[in-house]
């Protein structure tokens, strides 16, 4: 379970810490973290009060979807960052109107971050501990997206037809 | 042809910085090179048996004057003075260093040419017809509709982590010069009952250690929701495509695995609830990347003649040339199989050279084949034996377009880190062996492919005659396969028998070869057509004995 | 056989074999390994100076001759490019003399 005693709320453009490597939880959220159980994907069915579940990269997110209301956090695994399936999980959870908190945990490089906040992912537990400033580098480098996904951001061909 | 706008522009740039900062990392040893590995393969750059390969994408194998000439001068300043045309009409680089791979991307840059994702677990380049635009035979110019697909897939961020690569072919004819029922998408162009436009969709694809024909899983979607019904194919292959064995890893797998029909149900069921979510491009931006491929300035006084006096160039006329929907024009193919040469390869002058020819006499645009040839598509017939003498004079005019000597090679053992066993050497001798001209002519219609090892990047299962390069015990060894096709009539080569050393595939191929000539109905028979009339038998009997 | 510790230098690509003190562009450079071969391997991998290293077989000689075609053809160059051959020509395997440049 993440202690996200430790975590860190990070604006849009986050600062650098004193101690990066203290770091565990990256997050974009203003609400307050949920800070209950994790529960298996298999175990949620049966328990009524789980209001945060982790999705393997075999589980079927869309399962999830009749339970989104009582959801706070959706934790999406990442094993090896090769793995892209949560990419997909997190998308679909987002086009089926979820909220509530989304995030990466494992496997996550900062080369992946700009991906994953584009899939809707608002909440990074990395294995190894990420770099602010790398991170901050990383979501500022491309500016523009050509295509639409999770996130707000307009398409290319949007800005080019208004 | 398609210009970058400040918004292509700025996101090529980016990658670029991006890149460099990735390599910078790698070398201040920041990050490992299991984790820069992946990084780097999304920028083309391979680790190959001698340096780093670096794969350069030609969007649909389309490129002009200017950027042929810029290729032409990384050659020479990046590398060893030539490059490789590759079966997806890209180019490699074979001996391109780590540290200076960061300014050859900013040198691509400045001429709106990248490396991005031509390589990795993700969207690779989309493939299209090297005769588009000017072929007789098309719906209307596939390109557009390839570079609204380049752009939808770059970057993509639900799908740069599949289970494995990702081709896309587009064409607009039943003419298939694109192969698009091999590839994992394959999307042809063509109108409904009702005249709209719009694409039959063939899914499951490939060649490879499992080659399978793509079937149809949707016989039309409009122009309009393709974007999104690709979203739904890549969404249901990022979430059930295997990914506990790479050699079923491929979307091909699943479609065999699951079956078309419930392969077919379940993208259309994603679909649906993705179609609303307005995620394809509007109907302006269709319109806008369209007005980018108008013809060229063609002149309606051109004359629709050709002299053929010069019987050399009367000859390359008869082979290289390919009929054009405009009078007065015609389509030429620039052969990059010089008889003992090396397939596909082209020398830095060579590519200048092309460039300039480019530049005179076909609107400064260029295409790729997939075969490793080049194209120029625009070319006035009283313009021919002109563009013909500047070829010849520099070794480009080999008149052997489809003919037995000119066979696709991949690079083979002899570069690539993958393979088993050299093709390229196996390529020179067979062309040799067939280095006469009347020889070539009157076999006619012979395609060679040759792979190295079972990557089949040289689309052996797709051969007239294929052969594939193995190591069989330490030593090199060649299978032969006949009666494949990458055609609209598409097949895959059955292998004939057992394997053979390097020269004995030589004699082997003479054989079948002879054999073919003997039973031919006449001489316009093809050779495919025999094979696919009498069998395997008669040319087993003819190798085997 | 003898065997030998190849790799890749990061920075180039370039193929690199072990001499003893260090790495050499040139096969006819590369020391045949004793018996601390693989732990010579263990500490160049866990070192991540160099790309892929690896221990490879040849028969001893000057140069030497590596076992596989691959490793000659690292070793040596192309086959099908004499002009691209590497330091430790002439190559085993090349045969066609006069494929050149394209």
């Amino acid at each position: 379970m993440v202690d996200v005693q430790d975590s860190v709320k990070l604006a849009q453009n986050p600062h650098p810490r004193a101690t990066p490597a203290s770091v565990t939880v990256l997050r974009w959220r203003d609400d307050v973290a949920f800070d209950g159980p994790v529960v298996a994907f298999a175990d949620f069915g049966a328990d009524s009060n789980a209001a945060a579940v982790r999705v393997d990269p075999a589980d079927d997110a869309r399962a999830l979807v009749p339970h989104l209301a009582r959801l706070r956090l959706i934790e999406v695994s990442f094993p090896k960052y090769r793995d892209g399936r949560g990419y997909s999980a997190a998308r679909i959870l987002r086009e089926a109107g979820y909220t509530g908190e989304l995030r990466a945990a494992g496997d996550v490089l900062v080369d992946q971050i700009n991906f994953m906040r584009r899939v809707g992912f608002d909440s990074f537990a990395p294995a190894k501990p990420l770099n602010p400033d790398d991170v901050a580098a990383a979501l500022a480098r491309f500016p523009h997206v050509y295509q639409k996904a999770a996130d707000a951001a307009a398409p290319v061909w949007a800005l080019r037809h208004g | 042809m398609y210009r970058y706008d400040q918004y292509d522009q700025a996101l090529v740039d980016a990658r670029v910085d991006e890149f460099r900062d990735q390599v910078e990392r790698r070398l201040r040893h920041e990050i490992t090179e299991d984790q820069f590995k992946p990084l780097r393969l999304m920028n083309g750059l391979y680790l190959q048996l001698h340096a780093y390969m670096l794969r350069v994408a030609i969007p649909y194998g389309t490129l002009s004057g200017t950027q042929m000439r810029i290729l032409g001068g990384i050659a020479r300043t990046y590398d060893r003075g030539y490059g490789h045309f590759t079966t997806r009409q890209n180019i490699q680089y074979n001996w391109i260093k780590l540290e200076q791979a960061p300014d050859l991307l900013a040198e691509l840059a400045a001429v709106e040419m990248h490396a991005i994702q031509t390589s990795g677990n993700c969207i690779r380049n989309i493939s299209s017809d090297q005769f588009a635009g000017s072929a007789a035979d098309e719906v209307a110019d596939p390109r557009p509709y390839a570079e609204l697909l380049r752009q939808w897939s770059s970057f993509h961020p639900e799908f740069s982590f599949l289970p494995r690569k990702f081709k896309i072919a587009v064409t607009a004819s039943d003419h298939d010069r694109a192969a698009v029922k091999l590839h994992d998408i394959g999307l042809q162009l063509h109108r409904n009952g009702a005249g709209e436009l719009g694409f039959r969709v063939f899914v499951g694809g490939g060649m490879g250690r499992t080659p399978f024909i793509a079937p149809v899983i949707r016989e039309f979607i409009p122009v309009s929701q393709y974007l999104s019904y690709c979203e739904a194919i890549l969404r249901v292959y990022n979430r059930y495509g295997r990914r506990d064995n790479i050699y079923k890893a491929r979307i091909k797998i699943l479609v065999h695995e699951i079956g078309a029909a419930e392969f077919t149900r379940q993208v259309e069921t994603e679909w649906a609830l993705l179609e609303p979510l307005a995620l394809d491009a509007p109907a302006a931006e269709y319109e806008r990347i369209k007005a980018q491929f108008a013809p060229p300035a063609y002149d309606a006084s051109a004359p629709d003649s050709i002299d053929r006096s010069d019987p050399d160039f009367a000859v390359w006329v008869d082979h290289n040339i390919a009929a054009h929907k405009v009078p007065g024009y015609a389509i030429v193919t620039i052969s990059l199989k010089p008889v003992g040469g090396i397939p596909g390869d082209a020398s830095a002058e060579q590519m200048e050279l092309i460039a300039d020819l480019a530049a005179k006499y076909s609107f400064d645009e260029i295409r790729v084949t997939h075969s490793q040839n080049l194209v120029l598509a625009d070319v006035r017939k009283d313009q021919l034996h002109a563009l013909w003498s500047a070829l010849n004079a520099a070794d480009l005019a080999t008149p052997n377009l489809d003919l037995v000597t000119d066979i696709i090679a991949c690079p083979g053992l002899d570069y690539c880190a993958l393979a088993n066993a050299r093709s390229i050497p196996v390529a020179q001798s067979i062309a040799l062996r067939f280095a006469n001209l009347d020889r070539q002519h009157d076999i006619g219609e012979l395609k060679i492919k040759i792979s190295g090892c079972i990557n089949a990047c040289g689309h052996h299962h797709a051969g007239h005659i294929g052969i594939l390069g193995v190591d069989r015990k330490g030593e090199e060894s060649y299978q032969l396969s006949l009666g494949g096709s990458g055609a609209e009539d598409t097949s895959l080569a059955k292998i004939l028998g057992p394997g053979f050393s390097e020269e004995g595939v030589v004699d082997a191929v003479e054989k079948v070869i002879e054999a073919y000539r003997s039973l031919r109905l006449n001489p316009e028979e093809r050779f495919l057509d025999a094979y696919r009339r009498v069998g395997a038998e008669p040319f087993k009997e003819a190798v085997y004995g | 056989m003898i065997r030998l510790l190849t790799a890749n230098d990061t920075l180039t690509g370039d193929v690199i074999w072990w001499t003893g003190k260090g790495w050499s562009l040139n096969l006819a450079a590369a020391v045949a390994l004793g018996a601390d071969g693989d732990a010579l391997l263990a500490e160049t991998v866990a070192a991540e100076n160099v790309n892929d290293p690896a221990i490879i077989e040849a028969e001893a000689g000057n140069p030497p001759r590596p076992r596989t075609m691959r490793e000659r053809i690292r070793g040596f160059g192309p086959t099908v490019r004499a002009d691209l051959a590497r330091a430790a020509a002439p190559h085993p395997d090349q045969k066609l003399a006069q494929a050149g440049a394209a």
